[in-house]
């Protein structure tokens, strides 16, 4: 008895019928999207912060680096400081602005060009295999190998620490794990028997990994952008705290923060400017937590797999 | 088996020079020209005669093709020579010697407190899907990787050494004490807040990887099988799933073993520790080459090591590779 | 002859993030002991997580109707404990699941997985377990059991596991064996060694079956008795020859037409029938008659919901086109 012996026929027609209330797979992962509440809140956040921090200075006269030295260390709602100034009278809320301007712009860059790099290696080696498969995948397994943090300070000194070279040392040292996901996906993906048929009739290579593969493997590199943001932004911070990302005056909510350590206990006049501590420190933590939060309700709703669960 | 693990073994070889050759280049890029740096640390040194730097610049090798200076790096270094810290002026092996047993103590401690933590609370989260316990861990591990990890040791110092007192801000031993116990108890007070901090800050991502581990074994088919087959509930859990589960688990948990050096790095940095990690960055800093290119090595070989480990612990647990044959 | 199960207006729903779904619905049917039942239909008609609910294997966020009724010689399973229901489940009841390549635990191997039956159910040390494993592995024929039963599952064939699945299924011999296409995942040679096992099996220790599957040759071989399913519901119900020589419901008759027969001559080549469209996913059941969209008989009557009506003996279709031929 052969096996499926209707079920071949019912598979093409399958291909073709859609069910009546799931229009699309994009209406469905909408629709997932939508009753992730999280994912939700975490995508208005983002924007919010966005719009903050872009449109922000447009509505303030004061620049990063104007100094009101009348007030110095003044707490927040002080008149015309809204989140207090620093110990060199610097506006906290316009600097909060600016540096997340370069916080963002940091983080969104180097995820954006991990991701692609990835991708591209992942793509690479999965689809071609064999020695192109072994020497990209070794090469990974080198990168991955180099003590990450040591490495970008290392860098950071070698090629001074201004927004584009920290971009680009994030991204050096941070593609590898985004490759290895495509790589496997890939693996699985160039099995299925629509890559199969699509070669049997003589397909060319590129034109399977841009139809077939690809659109295959985009969920799983979204999902993997949010997350390398959400890591590029944080490293970026660490970097400043060790006095080694963005340098003053130019701000960022890193080297604030590592400027507010200085007066975590205290400043020697007896006040303690936890302002300084918190604003960006919260600004940190909100994007970074809802960038997770969207990356995740983003994962849920682009795996098929989940389609069932409640 | 042995044949698998001679196998890994000889495949790490060639990545291990790689690796080197990498940090060697890197390293060689640094700013800051050695001599000078000597002669500023030095004043024995201090010369102006061309004549002499010229000499030194031979002595030291400095003018030396890039690649003629990594195979005298490497032959001294295969011969057990790390060089002398041009910084702390001793041997660089005495330096490692005797600041890695700090970093030890530190790391795996906080490797073990993560584990502590991360196990039961993933494996509980899993089991009980969607319950108010899985959410609320939920919304800390969000918390905790939304963090970072200096801004979440700084606030730990203010509450529980600052306003609470209970730890020291920083450091690893206070001077003066006597007295095995004595000494032992005062050890302990300073390594709970920094182990504690590192340790936690790992457990949030392991947490939410031994969930969505256990998760998706608890969805296999021989899961239903066991209980198909009567086993009681708490048992299809431990015995069939947990099991399953696990090779992943420790495979992660392995395989993260030198991110809790480099973070180990920005700790010791917050709280004074005297391990590897703040070695190497003031021999980065600072120029001092011979260091900072051996703590970087080292790091590196832990990052090897900790894979082969993964491997081993992966192969215990797994027959179908213990039986010598890939997947299934 | 006495009975086993009784299974009354079963109807199961799933809380999904698209709402209530339910994919099984009004289901109703009994089994005697020794009695082999089939539950056909395509995947998607809700044939399997019927059987699953039997055993109350179901995904957590599924539930069962308030009128349903699950009754087990005369006990109601939906009533039970988790610690009844364990004691129940392997013993009384057990299953054969469709992909053996899967449905065996890879770690452990496949003399524990049998032994932890007899540890679990009957109370055996492990070396008697051990023992009552290697009998049961040689009684579904597979050579020397001895040596088999310290291997891991990865180290045998599908037929093999399969055997080993079933060995499991009937180790406390059960009263009610489920199996969910169990030979739907082997090669066809295999195939027919599996069924040929099972029917010898379920004879020999008079186990009540039912057998799922969408594959109408392994029904005509095994069963007593047929329920044809579709979307979520029983169509057509009779003993194996009703269904084969006077099949009534238009996609009874449509599933029976589209098996490949085997001819050689030209003139009998002609292209195989099939059913046109798809199986309604369980979120938008058509209204009336929910196989109305693919049949090549419907008419007005067809949007209102049809009866299950009773033909001759107990040969039931649930279809406006018998309607009055009620006897």
């Amino acid at each position: 008895m052969p096996k499926f012996f209707y079920k071949r026929k019912l598979d093409e027609i399958e291909e073709k019928a859609r069910p009546v209330h799931i229009n699309s797979y994009r209406q469905l992962v909408w629709t997932k999207f939508k009753s992730h509440k999280l994912a939700l809140f975490g995508a208005v956040v983002l924007i919010g912060v966005a719009f903050f921090t872009l449109l922000g200075p447009l509505f303030v006269e004061v620049g990063y680096e104007d100094m009101d030295f009348s007030n110095l260390f003044s707490p927040p709602l002080t008149e015309g400081h809204p989140f207090g100034t620093d110990e060199l009278g610097h506006d906290v809320l316009v600097r909060v602005m600016y540096g997340g301007r370069i916080s963002l712009f940091v983080g969104f860059a180097s995820a954006v060009i991990t991701t692609l790099i990835g991708t591209i290696v992942g793509l690479l080696s999965g689809f071609y295999g064999g020695i192109v498969d072994r020497l990209l995948m070794r090469f990974v397994d080198v990168m991955l190998s180099i003590p990450m943090f040591p490495i970008l300070i290392t860098l950071t000194l070698v090629f001074g620490s201004g927004i584009m070279n920290i971009i680009l040392v994030l991204t050096v040292f941070g593609w590898m794990g985004v490759s290895r996901l495509v790589r496997g996906l890939v693996l699985s993906i160039r099995e299925t028997e629509y890559v199969m048929s699509a070669r049997a009739m003589g397909v060319r290579n590129g034109r399977i990994i841009l139809r077939h593969v690809l659109p295959n493997v985009i969920p799983i590199v979204i999902v993997s952008a949010t997350l390398n943001m959400s890591y590029a932004i944080l490293a970026e911070s660490s970097l400043s705290y060790l006095g080694l990302g963005i340098q003053p005056p130019m701000p960022s909510w890193g080297n604030m923060l590592q400027r507010a350590m200085n007066y975590i206990l205290g400043t020697t006049t007896g006040t303690n400017p936890w302002w300084l501590t918190v604003f960006p420190g919260f600004f940190i933590f909100i994007t970074v937590l809802n960038v997770n939060f969207l990356g995740d309700g983003l994962r849920d709703a682009l795996d098929p797999k989940f389609v069932s669960e409640s | 088996m042995k044949v698998y693990f001679l196998k890994r073994f000889l495949e790490l070889i060639p990545i291990f020079f790689a690796i080197s050759i990498i940090i060697f280049v890197i390293m060689n890029s640094m700013p800051g020209d050695p001599l000078l740096q000597m002669r500023m640390q030095n004043p024995r040194v201090m010369t102006n005669d061309p004549e002499r730097m010229r000499e030194l610049r031979e002595y030291y090798h400095l003018d030396d093709p890039l690649p003629v200076k990594y195979f005298t790096w490497l032959k001294s270094v295969l011969t057990g020579d790390l060089g002398y810290s041009s910084m702390y002026k001793s041997p660089v092996i005495d330096l490692i010697a005797s600041r890695l047993p700090n970093t030890l103590v530190l790391t795996i401690t906080a490797w073990l407190i993560g584990l502590i933590f991360a196990l039961p609370i993933g494996i509980i989260s899993a089991v009980k899907k969607y319950s108010a316990f899985d959410y609320t861990t939920t919304v800390f591990a969000f918390i905790g990787i939304s963090l970072p990890g200096f801004w979440f040791a700084l606030i730990a110092i203010i509450i529980f050494s600052v306003n609470l007192g209970w730890f020291p801000v920083s450091g690893m031993a206070t001077y003066g004490i006597r007295g095995f116990w004595n000494i032992f108890a005062d050890r302990l007070r300073h390594l709970v807040l920094p182990a504690f901090v590192l340790g936690l800050v790992q457990v949030a991502s392991w947490v939410r990887y031994i969930r969505t581990s256990l998760l998706e074994v608890l969805d296999q088919d021989y899961v239903r099988t066991a209980y198909a087959k009567g086993v009681p509930d708490r048992k299809v859990i431990i015995k069939h799933a947990l099991k399953n589960a696990m090779i992943p688990i420790i495979t992660i948990i392995a395989l993260d073993i030198p991110y809790f050096f480099g973070g180990a790095l920005i700790i010791e940095t917050v709280f004074s520790w005297p391990g590897m990690g703040r070695l190497m960055y003031n021999a980065v800093i600072s120029s001092d080459y011979n260091l900072a290119i051996s703590c970087l090595m080292f790091l590196a070989i832990i990052t090897l090591i900790s894979n082969l480990v993964a491997d081993f612990l992966y192969v215990m647990v797994d027959p179908r590779i213990r039986m010598g044959r890939k997947g299934a | 002859m006495e009975r086993i199960l009784e299974v009354d207006n079963l109807e199961i729903s799933f809380r999904t993030q698209l709402g209530k779904i339910t994919p099984v619905d009004g289901v109703s049917f009994g089994l005697s002991r020794g009695e082999t039942l089939g539950i056909v239909g395509e995947s998607g008609c809700g044939k399997t997580i019927t059987a699953f609910s039997i055993i109350k294997l179901l995904p957590k966020n599924a539930f069962l109707g308030d009128n349903t009724k699950i009754t087990f010689r005369g006990r109601d399973i939906s009533t039970l404990s988790s610690e009844e229901l364990q004691k129940i489940r392997g013993k009384s009841i057990s299953m054969v699941f469709q992909e053996p390549m899967t449905s065996l635990n890879p770690l452990y191997t496949i003399g524990w997985q049998i032994s932890e039956v007899y540890r679990l159910h009957e109370g055996l040390d492990e070396d008697a377990a051990m023992k009552r494993s290697i009998e049961m592995l040689r009684l579904v024929g597979i050579p020397e059991p001895q040596k088999r039963v310290k291997e891991f599952p990865h180290q045998l064939s599908g037929g093999m596991r399969q055997r080993v699945m079933i060995a499991m299924a009937l180790a406390c011999s059960p009263e009610l064996l489920i199996a969910d296409e169990p030979t739907t995942a082997l090669d066809v040679t295999i195939q027919a060694q599996v069924l040929e096992l099972m029917n010898e099996l379920k004879n020999k220790f008079s186990t009540a079956t039912i057998i799922i599957t969408h594959d109408l040759g392994v029904i005509a071989e095994m069963c007593d008795r047929v329920l044809v399913m579709y979307a979520g519901q029983i169509v057509e119900s009779g003993d194996i020859f009703d269904i084969f020589d006077k099949p009534m419901h238009p996609y009874t008759k449509g599933l029976i037409n589209s098996i490949p027969k085997i001819e050689i001559s030209k003139k009998d080549q002609k292209k195989l029938s099939v059913i046109d469209g798809y199986v309604p996913h369980p979120s938008s059941f058509p209204d009336g008659c929910r196989f109305r969209p693919r049949c090549p008989t419907a008419f007005e009557k067809c949007l209102e919901k049809p009866p299950m009506i009773e033909s001759e003996g107990h040969h039931s279709v649930r279809c406006w086109l018998f309607e009055g031929d009620d006897m």
